[in-house]
């Protein structure tokens, strides 16, 4: 009894980190996150010898495959304990703690997203592909959105999970995601103006080249890709917060209700500097 | 309209969130946004995915009801999303009468009977509460079906947008009338003797020794006490 009660606690850091370790295991097992991957290998197959200038629009796959299925993944790994919360409360970390873990293991979809839009990228520059009007960094930019997104859709997916106790949340969640994506993209048939593209960026999602209906004219739309990588970034550190506001207690829920506010106010600037760019359409 | 035992939170719930996209989709588009109408048929597909979930399973196998019968109880819950997508159909072709409404409410049918039919397997396959795996195992196909075209050497669209619209409904109504079939087989009781009832049993030596009811129309077993006299008998 005296060598337990006097055997000091293990640091948080170290606590999160096996959590974070044992969640991710979890992550990689999961049968859709594996489906996911199963569809990317597939799409990549399908798309070897069929990349043009909008190249950069196939980072759709990863963040469909991961990221609207890890929103899936995300909210099931997060409910999968509250049927043993009484035993769960026990353990030695907080529920802040636990979701952090979560938070963290959402890095794998995101390691997934990175890998593939690397390999898109490479296999675009092997290719004697057209030149685009977009620039080299903003091609960087418009591709790693593709990665934020594999790893925002299962943070919103665990933010759902935490916050929500009825089943299908998860579903209801990613409907939802689609549905402001395809809201705000649904844009681009609209004339160029600066509040067109506010309604386009302000989607987790966006997309960046387009045509006219009789697809003769691909042309890329006005913003800032940069920018609205900060946004979506910015969204991700949003549901990350706000999943772990749900568990967090006294002076550590008022700071993290803090950070919310600030997180929220830095993606709105984001989102206003992403505008801010010349709307002007350039044809590709 | 929802029966007792079916989980109304989540079934009220997603299909309030189907209404609320058609609803949207009646009140601000002028021609048929089609992507949103499927986006509110997931929706649809999850509320009806959840109907046949029932925590008190084991308890509920025990009364003297058939399955196929409870079934047929809880499908009256599926009224509520197919009542949904039927108004909401009809709604927006009153407002715009290029909506191909026939199409669209075939394939509404069928998307929901599918879902029913993943979770009465997945019940069957023994799990009591099979909803939240049919729902996102559909959900998550239609959702994948609506964001990517499939391939170019698959003959018949699922979700047409201009063309394919026979062919589309022909496969669904397809596949609504083989899950319906599903539902039927897969809602059969499994512990359930399938010999009607006054029917003879087989000749089993051993009841004979024990002196066990053995009569025309008994069901083979021993009455009460009466049961352990087969050892009396080989002795």
């Amino acid at each position: 009894m005296t060598a337990v009660a006097g055997r000091r606690a293990a640091p948080a850091e170290a606590t999160l980190r096996t959590l974070a370790w044992v969640e991710a295991r979890r992550w990689a097992r999961h049968p859709l996150f594996l489906l996911g991957c199963a569809l990317l290998i597939w799409g990549a197959v399908g798309i070897w010898n069929n990349l043009d200038a909008t190249f950069n629009e196939f980072r759709v796959a990863p963040a469909f495959c991961v990221g609207v299925l890890g929103a899936l993944v995300g909210c099931q790994l997060t409910r999968s304990m509250s049927r043993s919360t009484d035993a769960v409360a026990a353990a030695p970390a907080d529920g802040v703690l636990r979701t952090a873990a979560l938070c963290l293991a959402c890095l794998v979809p995101g390691a997934v997203g990175l890998l593939w839009v690397t390999w898109l990228y490479v296999a675009a520059m092997a290719m004697p592909t057209p030149q685009s009007a977009l620039s080299t960094a903003d091609q960087i930019a418009v591709l790693l959105s593709g990665v934020v997104a594999s790893v925002g859709g299962p943070l919103f997916g665990v933010m759902v999970g935490r916050w929500t106790r009825f089943p299908g949340a998860g579903l209801v969640g990613a409907v939802v995601l689609i549905g402001w994506t395809i809201l705000g993209n649904s844009s681009l048939i609209q004339p160029a103006s600066r509040l067109n593209d506010l309604v386009r960026l302000n989607a987790p999602y966006a997309f960046w080249t387009s045509s006219d209906n009789d697809h003769s004219h691909i042309w890329v739309a006005g913003g800032s890709p940069w920018w609205h990588l900060a946004y979506v970034v910015l969204l991700c550190g949003l549901a990350a917060t706000a999943a772990m506001v749900h568990e967090a207690v006294g002076a550590r829920r008022s700071r993290l209700w803090r950070i919310l506010a600030e997180l929220a106010g830095l993606a709105v600037v984001a989102l206003a500097l992403a505008v801010a760019a010349d709307p002007t359409r350039v044809p590709l | 309209m929802i029966p007792r035992g079916v989980d109304r939170a989540v079934v009220g719930g997603t299909s309030a969130l189907g209404v609320a996209i058609l609803a949207a989709c009646v009140v601000l588009a002028d021609s048929p946004p089609l992507v949103y109408l499927r986006l509110a048929l997931v929706a649809l597909a999850v509320s009806a995915a959840f109907v046949l979930d029932d925590a008190a399973t084991a308890a509920v196998d025990a009364v003297p009801r058939t399955r196929r019968r409870r079934t047929a109880d809880r499908l009256l819950a599926v009224a509520v999303p197919l009542t949904v997508w039927g108004v909401g159909i009809a709604v927006f072709q009153l407002r715009t009468p290029a909506t191909p409404a026939a199409g669209l409410l075939v394939e509404g049918a069928g998307a929901l009977t599918v879902a029913v039919a993943a979770a009465a397997v997945l019940r069957w396959a023994g799990r009591a509460e099979p909803g939240e795996i049919a729902a996102t195992v559909v959900g998550g196909t239609m959702l994948a079906l609506i964001v990517f075209d499939l391939p170019s050497w698959w003959p018949v669209p699922l979700f047409p947008r201009d063309a394919g619209w026979p062919a589309s409904t022909a496969l669904w109504s397809g596949l609504g009338v083989a899950s319906a079939v599903v539902v039927v087989l897969a809602s059969a009781d499994p512990y359930r003797p399938s010999r009607p009832v006054g029917m003879r049993s087989a000749h089993v030596p051993w009841l004979a020794w024990s002196g066990g009811d053995t009569e025309p129309d008994g069901d083979g077993r021993s009455s009460p006490g009466s049961s352990p006299r087969w050892w009396v008998c080989r002795r």
